[in-house]
C-alpha cells in the first residue's frame, strides 16, 4: 500500500507559522491542516500545490510518496 | 462539528416530536353523525412550539458561533476536507435510509399478516409511523456519527 508523508509541521513551524494562519493562507479550516500534519489526510493537488506556494518549496520536497506493508 | 451535532440532534427531536404528535394527535375520539369529537394531546402543541422555537434558536446559534456558508466553519463548503466528510455522511445515512426502508416495508407486511392471522388488533398506521420515525432518527443519528468520527480523524 502506498501513502503520502508530509513535512508541513517542519517547513510551518520554521517559519513561524501558525496552523490557523497556514489554514487561512491555503483556505481551508484548521482542522485540515491538523489532519494533514498527521497524515491522515491527503490532500488534493490544488491544496499542495498552495501548500507549496505558502510554505516556498517545492510540492515533490513537501510531499513524499511512501510504500507501507 | 458543534454546528453538526446541534442540527442533528434538532432534527432528531423534530422527527421524535413529529411521530408522536402524528401517532398520538388525541386521547379520546368520540364518533359522531357529522365527524368527531376529540381531546387533543400535548403533542401537537409540542411540535408547533418546537417549529417556532427551533428557527429562533438556531438563529441565535448561528450568530453566536458564526455559522455562515461564507466562513470557514463546519459545513462552509469552502473546505475540501469537509465536502468529503459530508459526502461519506451522506452516503451512511443513504445506506442506512434504503436498507432501513426495506425492512421497514417488510415489517408493516408482517405487521398486517400477523395482525389477520392472529386476530390482534395491530394498527397499521401506527407501527408504520413509529417505523418511520426510528428510521429517520436512525439515518440522522448515523449522519452525525459519521461525521464526527471522520472530522476527529
Amino acid at each position: 500500500m502506498e501513502t503520502l508523508t508530509n513535512i508541513v509541521k517542519e517547513l510551518r513551524t520554521q517559519k513561524d507559522m501558525s496552523q490557523g494562519k497556514l489554514a487561512k493562507l491555503v483556505g481551508v479550516t484548521r482542522q485540515t491542516i491538523i489532519s494533514l500534519e498527521k497524515g491522515s489526510y491527503v490532500p488534493s493537488l490544488l491544496l499542495a500545490m498552495r501548500i507549496s506556494e505558502v510554505l516556498e518549496t517545492p510540492i515533490e520536497i513537501i510531499f513524499i510518496k511512501e510504500s507501507v506493508e | 462539528m458543534k454546528k453538526t451535532i446541534i442540527q442533528c440532534s434538532g432534527n432528531v427531536l423534530l422527527f421524535t416530536l413529529m411521530g408522536l404528535a402524528f401517532m398520538f394527535p388525541f386521547s379520546e375520539i368520540t364518533q359522531m353523525e357529522m365527524g368527531f369529537q376529540g381531546s387533543v394531546t400535548i403533542f401537537p402543541f409540542l411540535l408547533i412550539a418546537y417549529l417556532i422555537v427551533y428557527p429562533i434558536v438556531h438563529y441565535i446559534l448561528a450568530k453566536k458561533y458564526h455559522w455562515g456558508k461564507s466562513a470557514d466553519s463546519e459545513l462552509a463548503y469552502s473546505d475540501e476536507r469537509e465536502k468529503i466528510i459530508v459526502s461519506e455522511s451522506t452516503k451512511i445515512a443513504y445506506k442506512v435510509l434504503i436498507g432501513g426502508l426495506i425492512i421497514t416495508i417488510a415489517a408493516i407486511g408482517g405487521v398486517k399478516f400477523f395482525s389477520l392471522s392472529t386476530g390482534m388488533d395491530i394498527s397499521t398506521y401506527l407501527s408504520s409511523i413509529a417505523l418511520s420515525t426510528a428510521l429517520l432518527d436512525i439515518a440522522t443519528i448515523s449522519y452525525c456519527a459519521k461525521w464526527c468520527w471522520e472530522y476527529k480523524k
